[in-house]
């Protein structure tokens, strides 16, 4: 299949919930589970026949159900997600394992258990800072997960197990991050709307098939010419941006992105794991350690630090930094963030979007003049 | 002139002239020329100047130890603000920055003086409704979202006009919710303080959480003691913590009173007296003094089968923080309907006295207080939290109807609404929502809270106004 | 006996006039700044229409915004309440009165009786309000009361964001720019506003029968969205306007009260 090709097949995998990969994988006797955040280890939901799915409700339109127990005023991703369950297209999940990542989407878990009462569901009690203390709560509360997870569904959560589930997730990693380095390249021979396409089918089918399709794909886009055709080389900060429209709006407008730091991004998404330590500990400590996410009370510094040397890695010109309304958490950190960028010598742009792709020709009005203030 | 209003004169005229000696002795100590340059320094101090337009707005109407418990818990705040204005002025070396849900009585222990920073937000549009917009107006324009919650633009606005006194210190922590947890990112950058965090974990209702979160406060004395002159005094913590059950005492006994119908005290007496006491100055004798004397006048109106307004119509259970900008509703509501508001959700709480015997029991105590207390309880945790506490107070305090202060920008109860207007209809509670912001009257002004009180009781409740 | 009934709202005026169980004649007028000036108006058009003078009214009772500014009513009722009783005495089965009036809606849920259960209604935001459909008909250069027959010829589906008017209209632009077919715009328009309305009633809970009133029941297309978005039969009132609805309860009070 060509480079192309494999594309159009992937973005008609991504626009359903239940894609064709994940439905046969079902029918095959595996169990997709649900998560909606960055602290729910992928590992521990690939465990014996479980399969991560990151839950997404793609082509959504209105949330008018949604709203009415979740209110106007919260996150449009959340909204869309208790939208699409009250519409039954999540029905094909075996459960839902969210974290305390944020109030709108611990509203959402208490209005889907209202609602819906999942067959399974667990918050993991995230904490927001880091510290051995911290450490050792979150450990406590993968195994609590892990537990339940035996229970319920009858799996094998030993060691043994969970050395696998390491092992597996790091060779799908490798994988990844062996097509996100190509776009370190002055001309990387692949955008960044393909690559966003690559990341969410990574995190929505299982993973055998994903492998299968990289390799197809490391070999076609050796092949691949090179992207020229653009004016400036883009590093999107963020959130869950789980659409390639909005990366694609950004592209339509001459930026190429070339670094995707967000929740659903392959920065610092694609954390190699230690396969010599103790499973549990590594998982724990890599996702509470690397994750990077505004809820971690005291690390903006870090955070700013950590995007301005991405941004020096990966030679960009100017960083889109972006949220969507009513996200309080973002919604601070965006202005500071796009602050200390400024202050750092790099050209910082503050995006506020709806997690629906609308209002296109705003945000083309937006980037276009962020990058001819680039003088690009 | 009617004998009503001769004794909200006379109870006025007493209680301003108290309030007002208190103030005249801070300036002579403080010298009139520095109270002019601080005043200056931090303009919110003519907005406190007027408390007694607050008390006056409290008392009208009321009669008998209702209208005077008012009063004592207004004159009692006086003198706890003038406390902590002693601190701003006199104890600037000793002074720490702290969020609205950090245990004070730690920092009190360890001989600091602690200054909580939504405080101000909080007390302002009490006084005088408008008096933060420009705050708020100075966060926005910062660039912090609209949606934000007014209280952390509030009190992020303050630090961004350098209103906030220099301290030695920031103590913060993840509660009550993202946006006041996010907004002590930009206070920090705009402070340049060295800032403490508090980790309070989602299920707080277990010994695990309890003994991490008592961790956390340990780990909080020894960041203060590394970064300020403050010293933990255990003998100390321990008499606040005695000081603190005592005054709880009292109040498990006032909640009990105000259970039977009709209730000897309402309103403020009970809401505002806890609010100041339990999170701005617990442990401190003269609070337990305030409550002892509450509840003595609340128990003779008992024993006399005297109720705190003449006509008591309906009961009602405010929950979410009061709206401060009107946050005179329930002498409004007392005289227009007859309602009196017997219990609200940053009162109420199930949290057990703290065992002083030892070290961690007192921090576990502490911690209680803080993840088991109002607001924490129901913003931080599960629905479930939100929700049985509401049913319980319903069924425990003889509750006809439950108003919820719909503040639009705490998007976690708006969340929970939904949820909230069919389980009330299941259980046949009339709810009423009222849609308004917090802080910000240009939002919702004092009438459009009327308007939509006004349709609740004439539809649902079909009341008939009383007469004036 | 002849009573009278006045809703005073914030766009328009109306006034009916009751003689035992019949209307005998109403009428509408654009508002005036004062409401009191908007009242004495209609109620002299609607005099004049019967041929009555002033005098002839046992009782009016006013409702609507600007109810306390009336002087010559003897009793004000609130349009929760005058909306629940005009459609109820229309039309004794309803139980949910959805009511979009120019600049607010709301949804009224009644028991057997008449009487109002719960309420809803959003007076702030423009979106789910016929402020939100003169808007875009501006936006689209058509008649705001061909709206209704324009997006029955659709014949593609589109979806607008129905968060926010201001939104909304920026949408319509790049529609419009994109060569989007004008009727297939305008249904979707239609479905947003219904999708807002449909999710202030259902906080409420719905039943049935459910009985669209006010002046953007006339709108063919949004009617047709509310059932469509409902999943649920909706009824017009039978043989009255749905935009004096306010005033014939207010009226049917006015016939109690005298």
């Amino acid at each position: 299949m060509t480079f192309d090709d494999r594309q159009t097949r992937l973005q008609d995998i991504i626009d359903e919930p239940l894609n064709t990969w994940l439905d046969q994988a079902v029918a095959d006797g595996n169990v997709p589970i649900g998560y909606t955040c960055s602290y729910v280890p992928r590992a521990l939901l690939s465990l014996d026949g479980l399969i991560p799915v990151r839950v997404r409700a793609p082509g959504a339109a209105g949330t008018e159900i949604a709203e009415i127990y979740l209110s106007n005023v919260t996150c449009s991703y959340s909204r869309s997600l208790l939208e699409f369950a009250m519409d039954d297209r999540y029905d094909f999940l075996g459960g839902w394992v969210f974290a305390a990542g944020c109030d709108h989407i611990r509203r959402l878990l208490d209005n889907l258990d209202y609602l819906i009462s999942p067959d399974f569901s667990h918050m993991i009690d995230a904490p927001h800072r880091k510290g051995d203390a911290a450490l050792d709560w979150y450990i406590k509360e993968l195994d609590i997960l892990l537990e339940k997870l035996a229970d319920h569904f009858g799996i094998d959560t030993g060691e043994e197990a969970l050395n696998a589930a390491v092992i597996n997730q790091n060779r799908l990693h490798r994988s990844l991050k062996e097509i996100a380095d190509l776009r370190k390249q002055k001309q990387p021979p692949i955008s960044g709307t393909e690559f966003q396409r690559i990341m969410m089918a990574s995190l929505t089918v299982p993973a055998g098939d994903m492998e299968k399709a990289l390799r197809e794909i490391k070999d076609s886009v050796a092949r691949r010419e090179k992207q020229t055709d653009f004016r400036a080389r883009l590093m999107v900060v963020g959130g869950n941006i789980d659409d390639t429209d909005f990366i694609h709006t950004i592209e339509s407008t001459g930026g190429l992105v070339v670094a995707d730091r967000f929740c659903t991004g392959s920065l610092p998404g694609l954390v190699m794991l230690d396969e010599s330590n103790d499973p549990l500990t590594e998982i724990a400590q890599k996702t509470l350690l690397e994750t990077s996410c505004p809820r971690m009370m005291e690390d903006f510094q870090d955070r700013l630090g950590s995007i301005i040397d991405t941004a020096r890695e990966y030679d960009v010109d100017g960083v889109i930094v972006e949220h969507i309304k009513f996200c309080d958490i973002w919604g601070i950190e965006t202005g500071l963030l796009v602050d200390g960028l400024r202050e750092a010598g790099l050209p910082a742009l503050r995006l506020e979007r709806d997690y629906r792709q609308t209002g296109e020709g705003q945000l083309r009005t937006r980037i276009q003049a962020f990058l001819e203030r680039m003088n690009k | 002139m009617k004998p009503s209003l001769i004794g909200d004169l006379a109870v006025y005229g007493k209680y301003s002239l108290v309030n007002w000696m208190k103030i005249i002795i801070l300036v002579v100590r403080h010298g009139p020329f520095d109270v002019i340059r601080d005043i200056r320094r931090y303009p919110w101090i003519l907005v406190l100047l007027q408390v007694n337009s607050l008390m006056w707005r409290f008392i009208r109407g009321r009669t008998g130890r209702y209208r005077e418990a008012t009063a004592v818990v207004m004159s009692d705040i006086v003198s706890s603000v003038i406390r902590m204005m002693e601190d701003v002025f006199f104890r600037g070396n000793r002074l720490v920055i702290h969020e609205d849900m950090v245990p004070p009585e730690i920092m009190r222990a360890m001989g600091l003086a602690p200054f909580m920073t939504e405080l101000m937000g909080i007390l302002m549009p009490m006084i005088k409704p408008h008096s933060v917009e420009n705050y708020i107006d100075a966060s926005e324009n910062e660039g912090i979202p609209p949606d934000i919650c007014s209280l952390p633009k509030s009190t992020m606005g303050l630090a961004l006009k350098g209103h906030l006194p220099p301290a030695l210190a920031v103590v913060t922590s993840n509660l009550p919710c993202d946006g006041g947890m996010s907004s002590y990112m930009l206070i920090e950058k705009k402070l340049k303080l060295p800032v403490f965090r508090l980790d309070i974990p989602y299920n707080f209702d277990t010994d695990r959480a309890v003994k991490y979160f008592a961790g956390e406060l340990r780990r909080m004395i020894d960041w203060l003691e590394a970064h300020t002159p403050g010293r933990m005094d255990w003998e100390r913590l321990r008499e606040i913590c005695e000081e603190r059950n005592k005054m709880l005492e009292y109040e498990l006994e006032l909640w009990d009173m105000i259970r039977i119908r009709p209730a000897p005290l309402a309103g403020e007496p009970v809401w505002l007296s806890h609010m100041w006491n339990f999170n701005v100055t617990p442990g401190s004798p003269a609070s337990t003094r305030i409550y002892k004397r509450i509840t003595e006048m609340g128990r003779k109106n008992l024993e006399e089968g005297v109720s705190s307004i003449k006509d008591e119509r309906y009961r009602a259970l405010l929950w979410n923080p009061p709206m401060i900008h009107f946050i005179d509703i329930y002498n409004w509501a007392e005289k227009t309907y007859g309602i009196s508001l017997i219990m609200d959700s940053m009162t109420f709480n199930r949290i057990p006295m703290i065992d002083t015997g030892t070290q961690d029991s007192m921090l576990e105590g502490l911690g209680r207080t803080i993840m088991a207390g109002p607001m924490a309880r129901h913003t931080r945790g599960p629905a479930k939290n939100y929700l049985d506490d509401i049913f319980h107070i319903h069924k425990h305090f003889d509750i006809d109807m439950v108003w919820v202060a719909g503040h639009i920008g705490c998007k976690n109860t708006q969340a929970l609404n939904g949820m909230l207007r069919e389980l009330c209809r299941r259980e046949s509670i009339p709810l009423l929502i009222i849609n308004y912001d917090l802080s910000d009257p240009r939002i919702v002004s004092r009438e459009g809270i009327i308007e939509q009180i006004d349709h609740f009781m004439e539809n649902i409740m079909k009341a008939e106004k009383m007469a004036s | 006996m002849i009573v009278a009934g006045c809703d005073v709202g914030s766009l328009t005026a109306k006034a009916v006039i009751m003689e035992e169980e019949n209307i005998i004649s109403q009428a509408v007028v654009l508002a005036k700044t004062r409401p009191s000036e908007s009242a004495g108006d209609v109620m002299e058009k609607a005099l004049k229409k019967a041929g009555l003078s002033r005098g002839d009214i046992r009782f009016a009772v006013g409702t609507g915004y600007g109810k306390d500014q009336v002087s010559f009513v003897q009793r004000v009722e609130s349009e929760i309440s005058c909306h629940a009783k005009g459609a109820w005495w229309n039309r004794p089965a309803v139980r949910t009165v959805i009511d979009i009036g120019g600049q607010d809606a709301k949804a009224i849920q009644l028991d057997d009786k008449g009487k109002v259960v719960r309420y809803i209604y959003n007076d702030k935001c423009a979106s789910g309000t016929g402020r939100f459909l003169e808007v875009m008909a501006e936006a689209m250069e058509v008649d705001l009361e061909k709206m209704g027959d324009i997006g029955k010829q659709a014949k593609e589906r589109i979806t607008i964001s129905n968060q926010c008017v201001i939104f909304a209209e920026t949408e319509v632009v790049s529609l419009i720019n994109e060569g989007k077919d004008v009727s297939a715009i305008i249904n979707a328009l239609h479905r947003a506003m219904a999708g807002r309305v449909v999710s202030l009633a259902r906080s409420i809970g719905v039943e049935t029968d459910v009985v669209m009133t006010g002046g953007v029941a006339k709108n063919s297309g949004v009617f047709d969205a509310l059932a469509d978005c409902l999943n649920l039969p909706v009824n017009h009132l039978d043989g009255i306007d749905p935009q004096i609805n306010g005033a014939v309860g207010a009226a049917l009070f006015a016939r109690e009260y005298a």
